[in-house]
C-alpha cells in the first residue's frame, strides 16, 4: 500500500514539476508566444494574465480527463475548444466584475486565453489520456511555469522600461529608461534571451 | 465484423452509434452554455455599477476633479456637484461649483488604430479653455497607444484655448511642444496619435456650437 502511495504521490510531482521547469511550455515547447509578448511589458498585467491561465488551463485539462471516456474521437477537439472557452468567459467575467481596471488594461487578451496553445496541447497531449487529479496537476503545472517565465521577463521589462515594479518606482531618477522594453520589440529580445537562458541552466540533458 | 461479446450489431455501445457525437455536442454546449450564461447574468449588476462608477471618475477626472475610490463617496461627489443632461448632440455632463456651472464635459467616440477610443473631453462653462481630457476605454497596444490614458498625456490638454486656427484647435507633434497649442504625440504610436488628433480637433472645434451654449448665451 505505502509504495504505490508513494510512487502515485511521486508521479504527481514529477508531472508538477515537468509543466514547470523540464518541458516548461515556453522555454521548452515554444508555446503560448503570443501571449508571452503581449502582456509582459507590467508585471501586474503579467500576474493577472497568469492567475486565468492558471485556472483555465486547470479546469479545462480536469473537466476533459473527466469526460475523456464518453467524448467521441471525431468531435473531441470541438468539446476541448467549448469547455477551455466557457473557462475563459469565467475569468473574463469575473474580471469585469470585480478588476475592472485591470480588465481594462489587459482588453482582449483574456478573451484569447482561449487561443493559447498551451491549454488545447495539454488537454489534447495529457488530459484527454489520464485520469482527472493527474490532468489538474498536469494543467496546473504548465501554467505555473508559463506564469514563471513571463514574470521573470515582466520583471526585467517592467524595471528596465518604465523604472518600477508593480508600478512602484525602484530606480533613482535620472536613470535613462529603455523605452525599446515597454515596446513589442522589448519582448522578442527578453523572450529569446529567456529561451537561452532557461536552455542553458537545464544542461545537462538527453536530446 | 467480429465486435467483442456480447456486443454485436444490435448490441453496439451508445458511443458508437452515428448519432452519438452530435448529442454528445448538443448536451455538453446546452451545459456549459448555461453555466456561462448563469454567471453573465449575476454578474451583470456589478459590472453595470462597476462601469457606471468608472464613467463617473473619469468624468470627473476631465474636470480636474479628484474623484474617490470608494464608491459610496464617488457617488456623493457625483450627486453634488454633477448635472447630466442632454442637448440635441448628445448628453452632456454639468460641473457645478458655489452654485455656478464651472464647465461642460462631453462624452466622444473616436477612432484608434485598434478600435474605437472612448472619452470625455471637459470645457470651461464660456466654451473657451479645455478643462481637461479622460479615456474610459480603449483597445490601443498597452505601452504604446494604451498611454493616452496616463497623466502625462491627458495633462496637456488642461488649458488649452479652444480657439480654431489654421482649421485646428491644436498640434499634434512628435517632439517635445514648443507652442501653447502644441500635444505631445506619442512615439511609437503614430496611428494612435494621429487619428485621435484628427477626431478631437473636428470634435472640439464643434464644442462652442453645442446647443447647451447657445441657450446659455441666448438667457
Amino acid at each position: 500500500m505505502r509504495p504505490a502511495l508513494w510512487l502515485r504521490r511521486s508521479r504527481a510531482v514529477s508531472t508538477l514539476r515537468r509543466g514547470v521547469w523540464d518541458d516548461n511550455p515556453v522555454y521548452r515547447q515554444i508555446l503560448g508566444i503570443c501571449s508571452t509578448l503581449a502582456v509582459t511589458n507590467l508585471l501586474v498585467n503579467t500576474v493577472v494574465m497568469g492567475l486565468g491561465l492558471i485556472f483555465a488551463t486547470a479546469m479545462s485539462c480536469w473537466t476533459v480527463s473527466l469526460l475523456r471516456n464518453v467524448t467521441p474521437k471525431r468531435v473531441r477537439m470541438m468539446a476541448q475548444v467549448l469547455i477551455i472557452a466557457s473557462y475563459v468567459i469565467l475569468v473574463d467575467l469575473a474580471l469585469k466584475a470585480y478588476l475592472p481596471e485591470i480588465s481594462e488594461a489587459l482588453g482582449p487578451y483574456v478573451g484569447l486565453i482561449i487561443t493559447n496553445c498551451i491549454i488545447m496541447g495539454r488537454c489534447e497531449a495529457f488530459a484527454a489520456k489520464n485520469p482527472p487529479g493527474l490532468a489538474f496537476l498536469d494543467g496546473l503545472g504548465c501554467a505555473v511555469g508559463y506564469t514563471l517565465v513571463l514574470l521573470a521577463i515582466a520583471f526585467f521589462r517592467e524595471l528596465l522600461g518604465f523604472g518600477t515594479l508593480f508600478g512602484y518606482p525602484v530606480l533613482p531618477e535620472g536613470v535613462t529608461l529603455w523605452t525599446i522594453m515597454a515596446m513589442p520589440p522589448g519582448a522578442f529580445f527578453m523572450l529569446g534571451l529567456a529561451i537561452w537562458f532557461f536552455r542553458t541552466i537545464q544542461k545537462p540533458r538527453e536530446a | 465484423m467480429e465486435g467483442p461479446p456480447g456486443r454485436g450489431a444490435a448490441g453496439m455501445r451508445i458511443q458508437d452509434r452515428p448519432w452519438y457525437p452530435v448529442v454528445f455536442m448538443v448536451v455538453l454546449s446546452a451545459v456549459f452554455g448555461a453555466a456561462v450564461s448563469t454567471v453573465e447574468v449575476l454578474s451583470l449588476p456589478r459590472q453595470q455599477a462597476g462601469e457606471q462608477a468608472r464613467l463617473r471618475a473619469r468624468v470627473l477626472q476631465a474636470f480636474g476633479v479628484d474623484a474617490p475610490t470608494d464608491p459610496v463617496a464617488l457617488a456623493g461627489v457625483w450627486k453634488a456637484r454633477v448635472v447630466e443632461g442632454r442637448d440635441e448632440a448628445g448628453p452632456y455632463y454639468a460641473l457645478r461649483e458655489r452654485g455656478r456651472v464651472k464647465g461642460y464635459a462631453f462624452p466622444f467616440e473616436a477612432p484608434g488604430f485598434w478600435g474605437a477610443i472612448f472619452g470625455v473631453v471637459a470645457v470651461d462653462a464660456r466654451a473657451e479653455t479645455i478643462l481637461g481630457i479622460s479615456f474610459l476605454r480603449h483597445e490601443e497596444t498597452p505601452g504604446l497607444g494604451g498611454r493616452i490614458s496616463e497623466a502625462w498625456f491627458r495633462d496637456q490638454f488642461r488649458g488649452k484655448s479652444l480657439e480654431v486656427r489654421d482649421g485646428r484647435v491644436l498640434e499634434f507633434v512628435f517632439r517635445p511642444p514648443e507652442g501653447p497649442r502644441e500635444v505631445e504625440a506619442i512615439t511609437g504610436a503614430t496611428q494612435t496619435s494621429t487619428r485621435l488628433g484628427r477626431f478631437l480637433n473636428g470634435f472640439l472645434a464643434r464644442i462652442p456650437e453645442r446647443p447647451v451654449f447657445r441657450r446659455k448665451g441666448d438667457g
